[in-house]
């Protein structure tokens, strides 16, 4: 298993979907993710200590995971651990537009 | 070049827009390193929407044409104090005289023009500190709020091509409880974004664009389909809690307002703005706290349906 909590890795403020400078953005998020996809069974997403997310750093850290992978490979290896009602609703909303995306750019 | 500024000098609700766009006009017209004068002397009230055209034109004059900007002072002691307050007397480097004796506006409840030439969350949490004087708000709508702004601020940052990026300014006005704040860049415009990907655009007005933009989920970037989501918000925002927006970009103007027997104003301008200004006015009462609709609201907080 492992473990990505976000506010150690970007910070409280998650709004830039690239990193710029020293300050880490949802594409951070991404390659982390797709790093440990097919090696970890288990991936656990923390949003403790976070205090606002953007649309764009959503669509950019889980959004585009939907552009390479399956989403029921997505489903079963990503864990939203704690209170994410919130933001489990922008993150299916991101990944329902790139399945969209995906299956538009395949037809 | 002397520009006259008068009246009630702003766009949107209550403001004298044709004002603001005719000396918008004027100093679109000075040539390569003219002085630019601006006559403040007989205005009577400063909104932060005017102060944001002058800024984001003055610095487009200094940029593109090497112009010098220069100004007196408003007769009138409030606007004068406000003019010095609002910060932009010092962005274009012109002292004015304050009045320490005219307890003009409230200085907490102004929000301090900032150049934003990167995303400064602690700026926007201060913004939202001068919004929340007015107008209340769940620490959820809060957090709406401030990722609604970011998600704007980014979108200026990354597809306006704005050389100074974007200025904010903002005001609470306590008696008539109502919020202005205003975010202007110096960027290509909605149209010339948007052109990008709906190429039709680009033969039409800006207000066809602008209200375009308005759409959930549009945007001028290819593959990054759930960007623009801060326009849409905040036009939802305004319109639920009562208030007005108005979009200046290019040759478009549009206006709209909370009142459901007013259609939405298009005006095709007859020069370019360089730029895209947005504004909004919200207004407040006080007593009432906005709640999400998913939030459990305390008991002291009555819904009245």
């Amino acid at each position: 298993m492992f473990i990505i909590k976000i506010s150690e890795i970007v910070g409280e403020y998650c709004s830039e979907r690239k990193n710029v400078g020293d300050k880490k953005g949802g594409q951070a998020i991404r390659e982390l993710i797709m790093g440990f996809l097919n090696k970890e069974e288990r991936i656990e997403i923390s949003f403790e200590g976070v205090k606002i997310v953007t649309p764009s750093f959503i669509d950019e850290a889980f959004g585009k995971l939907a552009l390479n992978y399956p989403l029921e490979k997505l489903r079963k290896k990503l864990f939203f651990i704690g209170d994410t009602s919130e933001i489990k609703d922008k993150i299916n909303k991101s990944v329902e537009l790139r399945i969209k995306q995906r299956e538009k750019d395949m037809s | 070049m002397e520009v006259k500024l008068t009246g009630r000098f702003g766009l949107g609700f209550n403001a004298n827009f044709e004002i603001v766009l005719e000396c918008a006009k004027t100093m679109l017209t000075a040539k390569e390193e003219e002085e630019v004068f601006l006559d403040f002397s007989d205005v009577k009230f400063l909104y932060p929407s005017g102060i944001n055209v002058l800024v984001a034109i003055g610095r487009y004059l200094q940029y593109q044409r090497k112009c010098s900007i220069s100004q007196n002072f408003p007769k009138d002691k409030e606007v004068c104090n406000f003019l010095d307050e609002s910060g932009f007397s010092k962005e274009v480097g012109v002292s004015v005289p304050m009045d320490s004796n005219i307890p003009a506006h409230n200085v907490e409840y102004i929000y301090k023009m900032r150049q934003f030439t990167w995303l400064n969350n602690f700026e926007v949490e201060k913004l939202l500190d001068v919004i929340e004087k007015e107008l209340q708000m769940s620490p959820a709508v809060r957090r709406d709020v401030h990722e609604s702004l970011t998600e704007l601020i980014l979108n200026v940052k990354q597809h306006s091509n704005s050389p100074f990026d974007c200025y904010i300014i903002g005001q609470g006005y306590p008696t008539t409880h109502r919020i202005r704040f205003c975010i202007a860049d110096g960027g290509i415009g909605i149209k010339k974004h948007l052109g990008r990907k709906y190429e039709d655009l680009l033969n039409k007005n800006s207000t066809e664009a602008i209200e375009k933009a308005l759409i959930e989920g549009i945007t001028g970037t290819v593959g990054n389909e759930n960007s623009g989501l801060g326009l849409t918000y905040f036009k939802d925002f305004v319109i639920f809690c009562g208030g007005s927006f108005t979009i200046l970009s290019g040759d478009g103007l549009y206006y709209e307002e909370t009142d459901i027997f007013k259609q939405p104003k298009k005006y095709s301008l007859n020069f370019e703005f360089p730029g895209t200004l947005i504004d909004f006015t919200i207004n407040s009462k006080p007593n009432i706290k906005l709640f999400r609709k998913t939030e459990e609201v305390p008991k002291e907080y009555r819904l009245i349906k």
